[in-house]
């Protein structure tokens, strides 16, 4: 192998275990030079970022999405294997490696770390979490390491961040040297065939070495029809492949294990080289604390008061800093319209824009909970523990374990609900948990039931304590909630069918979180969340003002303009669709608006009954008494009843409407196809079961 | 030069071995004469050492045996999660947890 200039080095990939802390040394040699984008066609994220080296230079680093080994069996670790290798269209193989090692699981990091090695690739090697380890009674040689293994070996602690520096410096000197050669003991047998293998894949397909042996024992320990990605074997090898396969079988030697198994033979004798055992381990900690945690009773009570504190954050503390990024686009508003010339352009900017930029930005403080409370458990370690807890109750419907707290952050709100299901490593699971999230609840929902509860929901209560109007709220999320596990089961059984994801984890041991990471991560996932919504929305938001605002008619009241502008058209329009379901006219045009933020349904039906402020307490209650005496004005008869309240908030509870989660859903499924299919799904849903509803309630007589 | 360890080298009774005679199974009693069972067949503290994989799901297999469950390695069952699945196991000082379905292919001989 030639030697590798430094100045030649322009890209770095890090790879690692899941759970070795890689994210986080790769989130502190980045700093914010990050960016997390998606690899195209699979929901799998991309993150890459610019590593700047002392002296002033940079690098593009990637980050990979954890694998185990370079032979794959998820989607996840075939885009790290495929990225490494430089293979599969994703870009040529990066210049160097940094494998980032758990130094408290050292044997099975190093087997990754030694199929990039038997590849020839050059590597650093990250030993991360050696304190742990020493804690544990474990002394790492880390310099016999690098001799066995013949590359460089930096430690480091990545949540403390010591070792960074070095490795940064590391990166910059790095001049390959040749690394070792894969010193294992196959069985004789075994060993002949690789041999000749290797050799013919290097004559006759012009691999190199390291490319050879890679591939030589993919083909060797698996059946047919499985070809190391995008090579095309000659008819000679084919053939000799598969008789290499059958000899090995007649022989009676595991093919598919015998390689792992001799590869775990040899870095287990590594390991035992390179630590010191210091014997003065004390019963691990995390031990300790799982036997809490992980306690038939105390566990679920603990894990109870976390997902409680979590939710009551994103659902109610996050709602002050709402509050006050609402108040604060008000006054910009309101500025605006002192010191622009009155007009159209003015309307367009206040009205139009402005209140779109503010549909967005309003979200901003639950998504910064929301990630930095996920941040918090998963760098812990106890998002696998929540998982392992989890898992029978989700796997009850066909879903994973780790679905359980993208849903219930769903029932705030479900685009960091949606966001949060990246921590999902199975398509399937992850698809089905997005798809029904927005089923969950809404924050945005609750304005709405409470006008429609308030002015129709009379005050009862039920056995003296159970008061009406509360057990009525609860049935909605409930509802919901039922629909959302009921609806992921069927997916699960029908189009997104598929072998359930592994459970096979690791419970890392506890650790201390770095919370440079965490903010790193908030960053930017708030920065992907603006970016995605908020193009979008500004354009609905725009579109919707428009309809809304023309034909311009003067001399007449708001209500009056609304109902001739195009939107109170559109809504005449689709009148005579949405009458099965008990709506008119203006309940139409009321959903229109909901488009842009469901509770803008409130201050649209406030401006059609000529209220001011409809979302106030006072404004609210006098619409409420004007929805009850609405009439029909051909029949006399009441238009808004009781029935059409529940229609309408039955509607609500499964009706798609929030175009904020339809760009979200976009960007986190990389395409237009599952957002649609959640629209689709959504809307026959919503249709069908207000029909239901509504059909119910009028043979019941609730009608008049 | 390094020997050949016996243990790399597994007797295994494929699909194919089966069918012909049940004589396989119990030629590999007789190698074998300690009781074999399953990871689920364990109780949480007890230990034992992996024999091997079963082989009918070779997906999870794989996986079993990249995380270190390969023939020879101690195993100790630690937990059952408290709604019965899925399962926490320590190998190598290290924690793992899968669900039963995937437990009943590992093959141990308890140790203690």
């Amino acid at each position: 192998m030639s030697t590798l200039l430094a100045q030649e080095i322009k890209t770095v990939a890090i790879v690692g275990n899941p759970n070795s802390g890689k994210t986080t040394v790769f989130n502190l040699l980045t700093g914010m030079h990050q960016k997390v984008g998606n690899y195209p066609g699979v929901t799998v994220e991309r993150k890459e970022g610019r590593l700047v080296l002392p002296g002033g230079s940079s690098l593009t680093i990637t980050d990979l999405p954890g694998t185990y080994s370079l032979y794959p069996t998820s989607p996840d670790e075939t885009i790290a294997a495929n990225s490494i290798l430089g293979e599969a269209d994703l870009g040529p193989a990066p210049d160097l490696i940094v494998c980032v090692i758990d130094a408290s699981n050292l044997s099975r990091n190093l087997y990754l770390a030694t199929e990039i090695l038997d590849r020839a690739l050059p590597m650093i090697i990250v030993l991360n979490m050696a304190d742990v380890a020493l804690r544990r009674g474990n002394r790492i040689d880390a310099g016999k390491l690098s001799a066995l293994l013949g590359v460089p070996v930096i430690e480091t602690t990545a949540t403390v961040g010591t070792g960074i520096e070095e490795l940064r410096q590391a990166i910059a000197d790095y001049a390959a040297t040749g690394g070792a050669i894969t010193d294992w003991a196959l069985p004789d047998p075994v060993r002949r065939e690789l041999s000749e293998l290797i050799d013919l894949l290097k004559a006759h397909q012009g691999l190199s070495q390291g490319h050879a042996f890679h591939s030589a024992i993919q083909l060797l320990s698996t059946d047919n029809g499985s070809v190391p990605f995008g090579m095309r074997l000659s008819p000679l090898i084919a053939d000799h492949v598969r008789q290499d396969r059958q000899k090995l079988d007649f022989l009676e030697v595991d093919r598919h294990s015998v390689f792992v198994e001799t590869r775990y033979k040899w870095i287990r004798d590594i390991c035992t080289a390179v630590t010191n055992e210091t014997g003065k381990g004390h019963r691990s900690f995390s031990e300790r604390i799982d036997r809490i945690v992980l306690h038939r009773f105390w566990g679920y009570l603990i894990f109870l008061a976390l997902m409680g504190i979590m939710f009551q954050s994103v659902f109610s503390w996050a709602l002050i800093p709402m509050e006050l990024i609402s108040y604060g686009f008000d006054e910009t508003g309101r500025l605006l319209t002192t010191v622009l010339p009155p007009g159209d352009i003015r309307d367009l900017l206040v009205d139009g824009a402005l209140a779109g930029v503010s549909a967005v930005v309003v979200f901003l403080p639950q998504i910064l909970f929301l990630f930095f409370f996920l941040g918090l458990l998963e760098d812990t370690g106890y998002m696998a523990r929540a998982a392992f807890l989890m898992d029978k109750l989700m796997g009850s419907v066909g879903l994973h374990g780790k679905s359980f707290i993208p849903l219930l952050s769903s029932f705030a709100c479900a685009i960091p609900g949606i966001m949060a299901t990246r921590t999902l490593d199975n398509e399937k699971d992850r698809l089905a948990t997005m798809l029904v999230a927005p089923l969950m609840g809404c924050s945005a929902r609750l304005p709405v039931y409470t006008l429609l509860i308030a002015a129709f929901v009379p005050s009862l209560y039920l056995f003296g304590f159970v008061s009406l109007p509360a057990l009525v709220l609860l049935s909605l999320y409930l509802l919901g909630l039922g629909a959302a596990l009921l609806i992921a089961w069927i997916f699960r059984k029908t189009f997104l069918k598929g072998r359930s994801s592994t459970f096979i984890m690791e419970l890392p041991p506890y650790r201390k979180p770095s919370l440079r990471s965490i903010m790193v991560q908030m960053w930017e996932r708030s920065r992907i969340f603006l970016q995605s919504a908020g193009t979008f929305i500004l354009g609905v938001s725009i579109v919707l003002w428009f309809l809304a605002t023309y034909p311009r008619i003067d001399n007449v009241t708001p209500a009056q303009q609304l109902e001739m502008s195009y939107a109170g058209q559109a809504g005449r329009i689709i009148e005579p669709l949405i009458r099965p379901l008990g709506f008119d006219w203006k309940i139409g045009i009321g959903l229109i608006g909901s488009l842009l933020q469901r509770e803008v349904f409130v201050s649209t039906m406030g401006t059609i009954y000529n209220i001011q402020n409809a979302d106030g307490d006072a404004g609210s209650v006098s619409l409420g008494t004007h929805l009850r005496n609405d009439r029909d004005p051909a029949t006399g008869n009441p238009s808004f009843t009781l029935l059409t309240a529940i229609c309408l908030m039955v509607y609500y509870v499964f009706a798609m409407q929030c175009m904020s989660t339809v760009a979200i859903m976009r960007r986190e499924t990389n395409g237009w196809k599952w957002p649609l299919v959640q629209v689709g799904y959504m809307t026959v849903l919503a249709y069908g079961t207000t029909f239901i509803v509504y059909r119910i309630g009028m043979s019941l007589g609730w009608g008049i | 030069m390094r020997e050949v360890h016996e243990k790399t080298i597994i007797v295994d009774s494929t699909r194919e071995a089966s069918l012909v005679s049940d004589d396989s199974s119990s030629s590999l009693e007789t190698s074998a004469p300690t009781p074999r069972s399953s990871l689920l067949d364990m109780k949480p503290g007890e230990k034992g050492v992996i024999e091997r994989i079963e082989r009918s799901m070779p997906e999870i297999r794989q996986r079993l045996l990249e995380m270190g469950l390969v023939s020879g390695t101690p195993i100790e069952c630690v937990r059952f999660a408290p709604l019965g699945d899925p399962l926490q196991v320590r190998i190598d000082r290290t924690n793992v947890s899968m669900r039963k379905t995937e437990a009943r292919l590992v093959l141990v001989r308890r140790t203690v």
